[in-house]
């Protein structure tokens, strides 16, 4: 039973549909608890759809990586790519006591990352971004 | 995404079954806007078979809860798992949506 896997995708939306069908793989074949596997999608969704949108000019094409590891009772997820640089961990929270008429559209993302994941950081490798994300399985 | 779309008594009743994230959030998204407005003012989306939701679909949700409320309808959401409502919590939407257990309860609100 594998306890890691790599999985490269371009930097197109259709990628994260295999990361996704990635991620429920590897949580079967772990046995990882549904609400882990749950968290590691949202958390994909969300670090790749940035790496995405955010991190490659028009017409310019990309490779995001995305890794997979249990090391006892933590996951480890990793998402590295080659786009420009940006620290999602600079965004600052989102007023969430916002009413319906002001609450604005996004901004929810990093969020969801740093409140469902145990451990997050960002480091620069070579070109390379690379965020990194603890997942516990005893905190769920 | 798959979009289940029925009608009991006049209220429009969505059922998204699939992952309610950057890929699927927008057919859902797109498919409620016209719905709205279209004329729906009553619908029940129900999220049964929804298991984890990231900002994509929240952001979905929160362009229907404020058209809804731009046109003086109502919208409700039924259906949520355990892990469902705890993301809805987090991202504090909860307080921005009528949430009922069932889809009967939902109904029950929407009309």
């Amino acid at each position: 039973m594998s306890d890691f896997v790599e999985l490269r995708v371009a930097n197109d939306l259709a990628g994260l549909a295999q990361v996704a069908e990635r991620v429920e793989f590897f949580g079967a074949a772990q046995r990882l608890p549904a609400e882990v596997v749950n968290a590691v999608n949202v958390v994909l969704d969300e670090a790749v759809s940035n790496a995405i949108n955010h991190g490659y000019d028009a017409g310019v094409r990309g490779e995001i990586a995305v890794r997979l590891r249990r090391a006892g009772d933590r996951v480890l997820v990793e998402v590295e790519d080659d786009g420009r640089p940006f620290d999602p961990l600079q965004v600052p929270p989102p007023d969430l006591t916002l009413p319906l008429e002001q609450r604005p559209i996004g901004g929810l993302g990093i969020h969801l990352i740093r409140n469902l994941m145990d451990e997050v950081s960002y480091v620069r490798v070579g070109g390379r971004k690379l965020l990194k994300m603890v997942k516990r399985l005893a905190s769920t | 995404m798959e979009l289940i779309e029925s009608s009991t008594d006049g209220v429009t009743i969505m059922e998204p079954r699939g992952r309610m994230d950057t890929v699927g959030a927008k057919p859902f998204g797109d498919r409620v806007v016209e719905l709205i407005r279209s004329g729906c003012r009553q619908m029940v989306i129900d999220l049964k078979h929804i298991q984890y939701i990231s900002s994509a679909g929240f952001r979905a949700l929160l362009i229907a809860r404020k058209q809804s409320a731009d046109t003086q309808g109502k919208l409700v959401l039924c259906g949520l798992s355990a892990e469902v409502r705890r993301l809805f919590e987090m991202s504090a939407f909860t307080e921005m949506f009528t949430i009922c257990g069932t889809r009967e309860e939902g109904l029950a609100k929407a009309k």
